[in-house]
């Protein structure tokens, strides 16, 4: 698929990343990842876990955004529709005009949408066998881990990782590949559903996200000192009492400047995650901290965290959005410590974080 | 022309080979809805049981529905992948006239074969189809779906196929889950005949033999074309604000 990929197969022992072991791999691995499990019907191929060939991603937002949410049915059937054509154009983005197949096949098989993830889990197997290449079952959360290893291989261990997306908030120490820990996670809302709740509230449509980041840039982030949930205790995050908060606010405030409270929203919410990132990273004892998720793409958070007495690593905004580049990357470090997944392995959609 | 089929738009789930020869091998599996599961360890097997590989495909079949949609969905990617991990092209086959065909090739032969589908929901999938001799199947009508009691209508009506074999004597063979389900709602009549078990989900068999048929004639799809059929349209009302499992 690239120079190192192409046509090497010759398999040799390297020393199994994380475990210590000697496994028989090919020296140099091609993996075709696949992401189907919400609303971004998504296909890459990746090579060594970090070289990104192709990356393609077809966003469903547009389906969705009039039903102001994700619709699972509408979902299924646009993976269902969109798929084939976005693996064939990774496929060709990743090779030229060579025609060759990938070393290995890596979907996402949970946590996400029954529907959805059948969609990708059914064809990543297929692939597999048409090919007769290993085929590996990959944790959505943990690929959201890995999106920041495919611009920066040499990020230090063991660390902290912020997980904020529309469905997870979550703190997890990352002490080896594989190796995880959950901190701490949301007791309620996700950081990205109250931003979504948020905009609704504002009449910003959907997604919310993207929409609040714009707003909030005109506003006064100090206009409304909105509560900083549990700031004070613990690694764990609730979201749902400063979205009632906020609506609370605008029901009695009707005239209050939009901006004003998209940017006191924000910048609640910020300082919220970055109390937590910095009471996470002294009570792990590290200084290396990752931000992961579609919320790591807003503005704001990425201004601060970069500003943070820490070794922050920042993914760019599309690799922090759901793609099947992290997919892939996830799938290669899997299949270097555990092997292949079995191919009657099925959609999981409430998986946690694997060892957490 | 070796020749795949898949077929889960149903509680089953299974796959079969065909050639010029015929069946060479199928799987059926009645377990609760793992088609996801099953489906690629399903395909191993029958290509090793028939001593063949999947390079030496010529097509995949697969049933493209109606049914239900987890399976079908399972089932479309499935042989979509296949077909594209090959290049080659895929058939697109019924559900209803995969039953239809089982039904033709257990030398039933009536005159006219009803299939009816389970579409859960209080609802069946139908479809009306003329067999005669070994396996020559015609669609009579386009695959509707409904309540048991206007599938009732139609057949009380007698007129919806617009034929004389419909109006005239001649026994209707009625297959599939949805006629077992609801055969009291159907009504007892002289001209209605109720299949066995081994007609109520269409046959693996079926859509492997139907598929290869329209494989050689050139009646087959490329991969990103083909299109389940789902009969219904999405039910976004139940989801009117954001939904709860939405992942990261
Ligand atoms: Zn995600």
């Amino acid at each position: 698929m690239c120079q190192s990929c192409l046509g090497m197969h010759s398999y040799a022992p390297v020393e199994g990343p994380g475990v210590g072991g000697v496994s028989l791999l090919p020296v140099s691995m091609a993996v075709l990842g696949i992401e189907t499990s919400c609303d971004e019907t998504a296909a890459a191929v990746v090579c060594d876990g970090a070289q990104v060939l192709s990356s393609v991603v077809s966003s469903q937002i547009d389906l969705h955004s009039a039903f102001g949410g994700v619709v699972p049915e509408i979902a299924s059937r646009a993976h269902q529709r969109l798929l084939p054509s976005v693996v064939a154009r990774a496929l060709r983005e990743a090779d030229g005009a060579a025609g060759a197949t990938p070393d290995a096949v890596a979907a996402t098989a949970g946590p996400g949408l029954t529907g959805a993830l059948v969609v990708g889990v059914s064809a990543g197997k297929a692939l597999s066998i048409a090919w007769g290449v290993p085929f590996v079952a990959v944790n959505h959360l943990e690929a959201h881990l890995y999106a920041a290893f495919l611009e920066n291989s040499g990020i230090p261990l063991p660390q902290v990782v912020l997980l904020v997306s529309g469905g997870h908030t979550m703190l997890v120490l990352m002490s080896g590949h594989g190796r995880y820990k959950l901190l701490g996670q949301t007791l309620d809302d996700a950081a990205g559903e109250a931003f979504d709740k948020v905009a609704r509230l504002l009449g910003l449509g959907y997604p919310g996200g993207p929409a609040i980041d714009r707003l909030a840039a005109e506003g006064d982030p100090d206009a409304i000192a909105f509560p900083r949930p549990m700031l004070a205790d613990g690694l764990n995050f609730s979201f749902s009492g400063l979205k009632t908060a906020v609506a609370v606010y605008l029901r009695r405030n009707p005239e209050a400047p939009a901006a004003d409270v998209a940017a006191s929203f924000q910048r609640a919410v910020t300082d919220t995650l970055e109390a937590k990132a910095l009471r996470a990273l002294r009570r792990c004892g590290t200084r290396n901290l990752t931000l992961a998720g579609g919320v790591a793409a807003n503005s704001e958070l990425r201004r601060r965290f970069k500003a943070l007495d820490a070794r922050t690593f920042l993914p760019s905004r599309a690799m922090c959005t759901d793609n099947a580049a992290m997919v892939a990357a996830a799938g290669w470090w899997q299949l270097q410590r555990e092997g292949p997944s079995s191919l009657g392995v099925g959609p999981d959609p409430s998986w946690g974080m694997p060892g957490a | 022309m070796l020749t795949l089929g898949v077929e889960s738009a149903t509680d089953q789930c299974g796959c079969a080979l065909a050639d010029g020869g015929g069946l060479l091998a199928e799987v059926r599996v009645l377990l609760g809805r793992r088609h996801a599961e099953m489906l690629a360890p399903q395909v191993g097997f029958v290509c090793e049981q028939a001593g063949v590989t999947l390079s030496g495909l010529g097509a995949v079949a697969v049933d493209a529905g109606p049914g239900l949609y987890t399976g079908l969905r399972a089932g479309l990617a499935t042989a979509q992948a296949i077909a594209m991990a090959l290049g080659v092209p895929v058939a697109a086959v019924s559900s209803l006239e995969a039953l239809a065909f089982g039904a033709a090739v257990c030398g039933a032969s009536p005159s006219l074969t009803l299939s009816v589908i389970d579409a859960r929901r209080g609802e069946v999938f139908w479809g009306w189809y003329s067999t005669s001799g070994e396996g020559d199947l015609a669609e009579l009508t386009k695959p509707a779906v409904g309540a048991p009691e206007d599938l009732a209508a139609e057949i009380r009506r007698g007129e919806v196929v617009g034929r004389s074999a419909f109006g005239g004597a001649g026994r209707i063979l009625v297959v599939g889950d949805g006629a077992r389900r609801y055969a009291e709602v159907m009504g007892a009549s002289a001209r209605l005949e109720l299949a066995g078990e081994e007609l109520r989900f269409p046959p693996p068999s079926a859509v492997a033999l139907l598929g290869r048929r329209r494989a050689v004639a050139g009646e087959t799809l490329a991969p990103e074309h083909v299109e389940p059929v789902y009969l219904r349209p999405h039910d976004a009302s139940r989801r009117a604000w954001h939904a709860p499992t939405r992942t990261p």
